[in-house]
């Protein structure tokens, strides 16, 4: 149990809640694999009677190809719609009877489903997932009428401009690797997927060795891997999950994209191909996202957004912009760094623009103060610890980076992320965000929007 | 493990200043954070008319400067720890947050302190946060959801009223907003006597009791303590059809509904429980399971009743093709129409009863989490033995409850519906 007994007075002291936000990262873990190949992580946090189980997939958009994206998408939403010991619409019941949340996940990289449940009720999180692992029912009628579900759900990111632009951008960048599509698909190929697809994508990365079980919370370690071996154990594993993707070649010159809508606000996004995770230089660039515009726990699913950050100062400040930030994808693969702005009524998109390509130039040509990285460190540091009071979102932490790198690393991330240099980060600044590696995305309002 | 509520009339301490403000502390060691949450009678239902959204910019501009910090500074010394802390306005009232690593939190507080008592409005703040409101309404005049959601208070409340009005303004009200209407508007409606501060997280309350006393107890006013009454409103006489063109969208938000049950009413149990049926249980409840799981025209569908005082709305909101917003409005009238018709069944009262109760463990989990509720409790004065009582007070609503409370509000020949999108 996590307490912080070493403190004194009404505040405690900033080293005790530096080693506190270390421990409650990954302290207290047991790892298994099974014999069918099923990775389990379990993490003992006994400050609420909460357990926040995850059973991640190894399947995303990623491993879709075009005339079939949005498969893995799909697949999840089909594992709410019946299995065989549980009907449909009986999960979200169950769960909901004991006070518990349930949903599911669709990344690029991960199809993830959880349950926080009253830690009374595990064996109900554990039954649902050894189920729908390898018996979920994909009945006709009910991909049928998902179909429309899906359709809806595309169609309602599509009312925004934003999401327009992430897509068109997107699209723009990826010319090879999958990620060139949406998690959701296009919609071409929602309206054409057969359920013998679903059911093939699904027999075929649904699998015990190709998951990962984590849970988080009021639990006893011993006594949980006997029933999960129980429950589990006995699910064979699959043939060897392909995982034939083709990376992305290099990108030889700035490529551009407009995307035109009836709107009344332009916007303007800029992004640069750079590393996964796993990559040396990710730590880096996260400290550099965090001078731009704010410290965040990337794992955690946590962020900031800084008002004294660079991007702010130069951007929304000197009244250029209404909004402005970055961000820099959690992947497997090589991904896109991104940075964003609203235009300010009354202002241009070139003018934004500029401003915005002056404070990359600004990263590639001096070094970031030694403050700033202590900054971001610190900011990082309060994401984290926020975040780590929830026993759903460490482990999320655990799973998404289990995904992409592997957890471990959780543990001495703090650490790791104060090795970095300023020089660190203005090498990877001038590596990575150059003119010929960018894609400039711009949402251009055409008149006939509401104002 | 033996689970303890953290809010309970022994783990709670309560304060009243000499100027009438209220603190409500909460000691969890269980975490190196603390949040804040903070509550001031001074939202939109102060608006005179054409002031749309004044309240909102008042608040935000609180944290834009004070006498001894401008705007950047204030940024820096929240960044530099990684702490947030921000205010704006509903239609009644001010809100305010606030997360801290807890050794920081006397930064916070003292920044808390000069942001309430002692604000800049610098007038060169005042135009850039105007602008950025600005910018942000014409995006939001594009947008179906917010679109649908004015168009239906716009519809349900009389003009003038306060749930009339969007807390965020107008293009037109906002643009004519000078910086001495935010100084008077603070000078006349911010009263400690109407301030509930609530802290939470890695504190020792004796010692932070004495803090927030030297820090809040010596702001004085002279101005009338505010007070608010909603004006009721009647129900809907017959069906009102409001509708937002926007070009090029490919879905159609729509709202659909009435005047629902304030939180002071003995009825708001009931028509919890039968809002929790009707759109939230499971997937979305009785609206997801057919509208969604049956029928596939939506992928969001249900059912909304605003925890506030008054006249609150009670809705149905739903995104759905434009070829299909006949047949949702069908379905969705035909499961209210259920609902006021048959008690719901057993089983549904059980799951209800049993998701209300058990979730609370998960609603109370974070600092936040329970910095909330506390501030809920306080707000509409539930007693901190509320949670304790909670689990009676469910139990005790009957089928015959919920039915009555939706055949008095709800009613599939009487209502709002409001639609945004490209018909």
């Amino acid at each position: 149990m996590v307490y912080n007994t070493g403190c004194s007075g009404a505040f405690p002291k900033k080293a005790a809640l530096y080693q506190q936000a270390k421990d409650t990262m990954n302290g207290n873990i047991t790892a298994v694999v099974l014999d069918n190949g099923l990775q389990v992580i379990l993490k003992e946090v006994h400050s609420s009677p909460l357990i926040s189980s995850w059973l991640w997939y190894r399947v995303g958009s990623r491993n879709e190809v075009e005339g079939s994206t949005g498969l893995s998408h799909w697949v999840e939403h089909m594992l709410f719609k019946g299995s065989k010991q549980f009907p449909k619409g009986s999960i979200m019941r169950l769960v909901d009877r004991y006070g518990g949340e349930t949903n599911a996940m669709t990344s690029q990289d991960f199809t993830a489903y959880y349950e926080t449940l009253p830690s009374t009720q595990v064996d109900l999180a554990l039954q649902i997932e050894a189920d729908r692992m390898s018996n979920a029912l994909f009945e006709l009628e009910e991909v049928e009428s998902e179909r429309t579900v899906i359709i809806a759900e595309r169609e309602e990111s599509e009312n925004e401009p934003v999401y327009v632009l992430q897509e068109n951008l997107a699209a723009t960048a990826f010319q090879v690797h999958p990620y060139h599509h949406q998690i959701v698909g296009w919609k071409a190929d929602i309206e054409h997927i057969t359920r013998d697809e679903l059911v093939a994508h699904y027999q075929h990365y649904y699998t015990p060795d190709n998951a990962v079980l984590i849970i988080v919370g009021d639990l006893q370690p011993a006594e949980l891997m006997k029933r999960i071996e129980g429950l589990f154990g006995s699910i064979k594993p699959g043939s060897t999950v392909s995982n034939r993707i083709s990376p992305e070649p290099p990108q030889r010159g700035e490529r551009r994209v407009v995307v035109r809508l009836p709107g009344s606000t332009p916007i303007i996004q800029i992004a640069y191909h750079t590393p996964a995770v796993a990559h040396p230089d990710y730590l880096p660039l996260l400290i550099l996202n965090g001078v731009l515009s704010g410290g965040s726990a990337p794992f955690n699913g946590s962020g900031m957004l800084a008002r004294s950050a660079r991007l702010y100062l130069a951007l929304v400040e000197t009244q250029l912009a209404s909004s402005v930030g970055s961000y820099y994808h959690v992947s497997l693969d090589p991904t896109l760094f991104n940075i964003y702005a609203v235009v300010r009524q009354g202002r241009r998109s070139d003018e934004v623009e500029r401003a915005l390509f002056e404070q990359i130039e600004r990263l590639q040509q001096e070094q970031v103060s030694a403050d700033e990285l202590r900054v971001a460190i610190r900011q990082t540091q309060a994401q984290l610890a926020y975040a780590n009071e929830s026993a759903a979102r460490q482990a999320l932490a655990l799973g998404m980076l289990t995904i992409v790198d592997r957890y471990t690393r959780l543990d001495g991330f703090l650490d790791e992320l104060a090795t970095v240099t300023p020089n660190d980060v203005l090498r990877v600044a001038q590596s990575y965000l150059s003119a010929d590696n960018r894609i400039v995305g711009w949402f251009e309002p055409l008149p006939g929007g509401a104002l | 493990m033996i689970y303890s509520l953290p809010i309970t009339p022994q783990r709670i301490v309560r304060r009243q200043f000499a100027n009438g403000l209220t603190v409500v502390l909460c000691e969890n060691q269980a975490s190196a954070s603390v949040a804040l949450e903070g509550d001031i009678l001074a939202g939109g239902y102060f608006e005179q008319p054409g002031q749309d959204g004044l309240a909102n910019l008042t608040a935000s501009l609180l944290r834009r400067g004070t006498q001894e910090h401008s705007f950047q500074a204030l940024n820096q010394l929240l960044d530099d720890v990684g702490a947030s802390l921000s205010a704006s306005a509903d239609d009644l009232h001010v809100n305010i947050s606030g997360q801290v690593l807890a050794d920081d939190l006397p930064l916070l507080l003292k920044l808390l302190a000069e942001m309430l008592t002692e604000p800049a409005f610098d007038d060169t703040e005042f135009t850039k946060n105007r602008g950025q409101v600005l910018t942000n309404l014409g995006i939001y005049q594009n947008n179906t959801g917010y679109r649908a959601a004015r168009a239906f208070s716009e519809a349900l409340y009389p003009a003038g009223h306060p749930y009339a009005r969007s807390s965020f303004g107008t293009l037109p009200s906002v643009a004519s907003l000078e910086n001495k209407d935010i100084r008077c508007f603070y000078k006349t409606y911010y009263h400690p006597g109407t301030c509930i501060l609530v802290i939470c997280g890695a504190v020792h309350v004796q010692q932070l009791l004495g803090e927030l006393e030297r820090l809040f107890g010596g702001w004085l006013v002279t101005t009338p303590l505010p007070s608010a009454n909603v004006p009721m409103v009647a129900t809907p006489a017959g069906i009102t059809r409001a509708e937002v063109p926007l070009p090029d969208k490919s879905q159609v938000d729509l709202m659909w509904g009435a005047i629902g049950v304030s939180r002071l009413d003995p009825d708001y149990y009931a028509a919890r429980m039968a809002d929790v049926v009707l759109g939230r249980l499971g997937l979305m409840g009785r609206l997801g399971s057919r509208i969604r799981d049956e029928l596939g025209l939506a992928y969001y569908a249900s059912s909304h009743l605003e925890s506030g005082i008054g006249p609150v709305p009670w809705f149905i909101s739903a995104g759905v093709n434009p070829a299909s917003i006949g047949r949702a409005i069908e379905e969705l009238r035909s499961l209210v129409r259920g609902m006021r018709e048959q008690p719901i069944s057993d089983e549904e009262l059980d799951d209800c009863r049993s998701f209300l109760i058990g979730s609370m463990p998960i609603e109370l989990e974070t600092n936040v989490d329970i910095a909330e509720q506390i501030l809920s409790i306080e707000k509409f004065q539930l007693g901190y033995d509320y949670l304790l009582r909670y689990p009676d007070v469910i139990n005790h609503v009957t089928k015959d409850d919920i039915r009555r409370v939706v055949y008095e509000h709800l009613d599939p020949d009487r209502y709002v519906l409001a639609l945004s999108g490209t018909f």
